[in-house]
């Protein structure tokens, strides 16, 4: 047959792109035959190539073009191929059973963490908006460039926010905050510490804390205070709470004059109480020495303009800056990019700041993102079903995007299902985060319909980005191949990119299922380490510091108690008071961690000593025990004096060392041995260390508590165990353990789900291998190695990476945690995390090589 | 300017009129060649077709692929009414003009 040429056909169909030119091609054709027969064939070429150009520029072609752009194909008929995709992907899910339900849970587990920080974020951007006007109200931070690095502040320079208040007119209000507010009531056991800001009347005008009671001008009288709700309730219960003390040991009485009505927890303000700021405060106007101090304003002026006005004031302080051999600039923070915002020293209350965040948004889609993966893996897999399917689509004229579409829709439902199942999930996980997440209860993670809109709008991306390759690997599979069933068929090995992401995959699972057995031993190690003192049957009676002596006389007259002693701390707990040792110069201090006990607290507790008794009397000196930590330490303080067990206190106080404690782990073992000092006092004591020799444990606590009710009927006995206690003080790695659990939880089922997909896949592409393996007499187990030999070498390679970099991270982090007190990675728990992991991951193989395997041979080849 | 056609648009309607059901590219082609005796590129050809379209005077339809033409659809034309009215229109001007002509345009 005489063809015209292809040549030319090509270029003219290549240059008209999608405009209809069916008729065209046609007729330049018929004119090609019309010549070659009447001029011959050389004539009728070149003319077709003269035509052809004609055409190809001609106003008919731009016309066609013009109107292919204007209407789609499927603009007309828009609604009804929706209609058809939706039938058809339903069709589909309800169809394969197995792959929707893989790729559906693994999808709804991936997508629970990420809802998580989405909804963290939504809230995050609602932080401080309640504030009236609050685009207007600014922070001036400080930013100092020290020789090596740079620092930012969200504090600055008192002596500049007072200079601001006389010198800028645009500011309308403005406040100042000092956050060095921390009274602690007295009650009974420790006392509880409160935190408040010291500020002024406009902090209530400037941000909206509405007052139920009182006025605002307490906030200009000294000794009066006023209090959040939550804290009215907590110290006073129902009786009310205006006008009432509270003893403090370190401001004096607090008179309440003013409680606050509750207000939203999504401000980075946190506080108990706000008071006056002390005049010796306000008087002190300081350049360098500025942590802790805020200040806050308002103004309509431009963030650039003000910047520049508050950098002129503060040229002022250069000298100051500059005899520190450092530098100092200002900078303005709008309130509502303090959360989330950057990650500044001396913060003012909760900030969520963005790397913390990114590191949790990393999490999440270090979650999700296996499981999109998985999804593709599987969804490619299932071409053997979907081939028929596709190639009948094509041949009936379906155009490419058409087949990406139904793909793209198919994904999307299934991203929505998920996100279905996810949402359960979600509300499951939410009070546990909330319970974990320092901070997280000023988040309500609570469900709204904007919420709800970015979850959908959220699946529905997933869905897309996650089709996308499913989708444009089947449109772009010839027909033919698709009818033949040959999709794929030529690919039997998994590729080099799957596999990484799968041995990824493997790694991530097993380093936190590590994780899991490395806390779970050192939470163990923690709690039968031998602290150097006795916890054995030691009963804590936490009690107001005025009663031990009472006490003393009951506990003597009770033969079911062994011996006891008084302590102003639990033993094996953190501790919280601190005081410094000074050089004779008063130039040099040690801080040192205090305990206050009584003459028995040694004995009793079988501390034991390097040198001298645990005695201590009461003589012109005040007598004191230290630790080694601080006999080291002080010894390096006193060189110039005379006797190294004299030694100063605070407030001029000289004290004499009369023992010295071998180092115990008087707090957590995730605290370093501190620096501490004993000290005898009767006034200090809030707790009751009593031992108990007792065959009936309910009849003694029952005694003691007769004992006790006699002393003091109004108060409540409450009496917990030595060892009790401290399990409470390891309860974070519970929390770790939990956190650890979950995650491994999801990487292992995500990466096992994967792991099925993908040998559905092999052992599918390989039935008809396999049934002619079985046919020439191979054996199960020789079949069961070939089946499954790839992915035994993928996990042997995921144990070479992650065994030894999870040895070693954890390692690393146990030691920096825990300095030398760590239980160390025990390779017991190695091993059987991994033997955990691995043999979920081998069950998932037999289960599907076993399934291909029982079939009969003959069924596999006669679908051929 | 009312109803204006091109000396060429109007031999153009009046062969898809004379070609009748046969009136697709090729064919109008070859007859306004052979009646006329002017080269014609296929370009100018279909850009009139186009205009003509546009302007409301044809319309087109798919027919039959032919093996001649590779298996490819002719595309047909036919007049609509609004070109009958334009060519009457232009024929009954020319026919005045021609009447009303004070020198004898008779070649006879």
């Amino acid at each position: 047959m005489n063809r015209p040429p292809q040549l030319a056909e090509k270029i003219f169909t290549a240059l008209c792109g999608q405009a209809a030119i069916e008729d065209l091609l046609g007729d330049l054709e018929e004119l090609y035959q019309i010549n070659s027969a009447k001029h011959g064939k050389g004539y009728a070429k070149s003319f077709y190539w003269f035509q052809m150009l004609r055409l190809s520029f001609s106003y008919a072609i731009t016309k066609r073009k013009n109107q292919h752009k204007n209407s789609l194909p499927q603009n007309n008929n828009f609604i009804t191929m929706l209609k058809s995709y939706f039938k058809i992907s339903v069709r589909n899910i309800i169809k394969q059973k197995s792959f929707t339900f893989l790729s559906v849970f693994g999808l709804a587990l991936g997508m629970s963490i990420a809802l998580l920080a989405l909804t963290m974020i939504m809230e995050l951007q609602q932080f401080d908006k309640f504030h009236k006007d609050s685009d207007k109200i600014y922070r001036v931070t400080t930013e100092i460039a020290y020789p090596e690095k740079t620092n930012r502040f969200a504090s600055a320079p008192t002596a500049l926010t007072y200079l601001c208040d006389n010198s800028l007119p645009s500011i309308t209000e403005k406040v100042h905050i000092n956050d060095m507010f921390f009274p602690s009531v007295q009650t009974i056991g420790d006392p509880l510490r409160l935190s408040g800001y010291l500020t002024e009347p406009s902090f209530l005008d400037m941000f909206s804390f509405p007052l139920i009671e009182g006025n605002k001008s307490a906030l200009s009288m000294p000794g009066k205070v006023i209090i959040t709700s939550e804290l009215a309730e907590k110290l006073f219960g129902q009786k009310p709470a205006m006008n009432q003390l509270l003893k403090t040991e370190n401001w004096g009485n607090l008179e309440v004059a003013g409680i606050l009505a509750p207000f939203p927890k999504n401000t980075h303000f946190t506080f108990d109480l706000l008071a006056a700021i002390p005049s010796k405060l306000s008087n002190n106007q300081q350049w360098t020495d500025f942590n802790g101090n805020f200040y806050y304003f308002k103004s309509s002026e431009p963030i650039a303009s003000l910047e520049k006005e508050i950098n002129q004031l503060g040229n002022a302080g250069l000298p100051f800056f500059k005899a520190q051999n450092i530098e100092a600039k200002y900078r303005l923070q709008p309130i509502l990019d303090i959360n989330p915002g950057p990650d500044l020293d001396d913060e003012v209350g909760l900030v969520f700041d963005k790397p913390t965040i990114l590191i949790f948004i990393g999490t999440a889609l270090l979650i999700l993102l296996p499981s999109c993966i998985n999804y593709v893996n599987m969804a490619i897999a299932s071409a053997l079903k979907r081939s028929k399917e596709i190639g009948i689509r094509k041949v009936m004229g379906g155009q490419s995007e058409q087949i990406v579409h139904q793909f793209l829709l198919e994904t999307i439902l299934i991203c929505l299902i998920a996100l279905g199942i996810s949402s359960i999930f979600f509300y499951f996980i939410r009070d546990e985060f909330v319970a974990m997440l320092a901070g997280a209860s000023a988040l309500t993670f609570a469900l709204n319909l904007k919420l709800v809109l970015v979850f959908i709008l959220f699946a529905i991306c997933t869905g897309i980005l996650t089709g996308l390759v499913p989708a444009f690997f089947y449109a772009k599979t010839s027909p033919i191949a698709a009818l033949r069933n040959t999709i794929g068929n030529n690919k039997v090995s998994i590729s080099g990119i799957r596999k990484g992401l799968m041995i990824f995959q493997f790694v991530v699972s097993l380093v936190l299922m590590i994780g899991i057995g490395v806390l779970i031993r050192q939470y163990q190690h923690s709690l039968t380490y031998n602290l150097g003192f006795h916890k054995e049957n030691v009963l804590v009676i936490p009690i107001e510091s005025s009663q031990s002596e009472l006490l003393k006389n009951s506990f003597l007259s009770n033969p079911e108690v062994k011996d006891f002693s008084f302590s102003s701390s639990i033993p094996g707990t953190p501790l919280s008071r601190s005081v410094y040792f000074f050089s004779d110069d008063k130039l040099d201090s040690v801080r040192a961690r205090e305990v206050f006990i009584d003459d028995q607290f040694i004995d009793h507790m079988e501390i034991e000593m390097v040198w001298g008794s645990g005695e201590l009397r009461k003589d012109h000196l005040e007598q004191i025990l230290v630790n080694q930590s601080l006999m080291d330490k002080l010894n390096n303080l006193n060189s110039s004096a005379n006797d190294s067990l004299l030694s100063q206190f605070q407030k001029d106080q000289s004290v004499q060392i009369v023992g010295v404690i071998k180092d115990y782990n008087h707090e957590p073992l995730n605290e370093r041995i501190e620096p501490m000092v004993m000290r005898i006092s009767d006034s200090g004591l809030n707790y009751a260390l009593v031992s108990i020799t007792s065959q009936n444990l309910p009849k003694t606590l029952a005694n003691l508590e007769n004992g006790w009710d006699q002393l003091y009927p109004n108060q409540p006995f409450k009496a917990t165990f030595l060892d009790t206690e401290i399990k409470r003080a390891y309860d974070f790695f519970k929390a770790g353990i939990k956190i650890f659990g979950f995650l491994a939880l999801l990487a292992v089922t995500i990466s096992s789900l994967g792991l099925l997909g993908m040998v559905i896949y092999s052992t599918e592409n390989r039935t008809k291998e396999v049934a002619i393996r079985k046919i020439l007499g191979a054996n199960g187990f020789s079949l069961l190695k070939s089946l499954s030999n790839i992915f035994f070498k993928m996990w042997a390679i995921a144990l070479v990476i992650a065994v030894p970099s999870a040895y070693l991270f954890y390692d690393s982090v146990l030691v920096s945690i825990y300095n030398k007190f760590s239980g160390g990675v025990g390779f017991v728990e190695i091993l059987f995390s991994t033997m955990a992991t691995v043999s979920i991951g081998v069950l998932a193989i037999l289960w599907q090589t076993q399934k291909i395997m029982r079939t009969n041979p003959v069924h596999n080849l006669r679908n051929e | 300017m009312k109803g204006y056609l091109g000396e060429f648009e109007e031999l153009v309607l009046l062969t898809i009129a004379h070609l009748g059901d046969e009136a697709y590219g090729i064919a109008i082609l070859e007859s306004i060649t052979a009646r006329a005796n002017r080269s014609l590129s296929l370009g100018a050809l279909h850009s009139t077709l186009t205009r003509l379209e546009e302007k409301g005077l044809i319309s087109s339809y798919l027919g039959e692929p032919t093996a001649t033409r590779g298996g490819r659809r002719k595309r047909h034309f036919e007049l609509k009414p609004k070109a009958i009215v334009s060519l009457n229109d232009m024929k009954s001007l020319r026919d005045e003009l021609w009447s009303v002509s004070k020198i004898n345009l008779s070649l006879k």
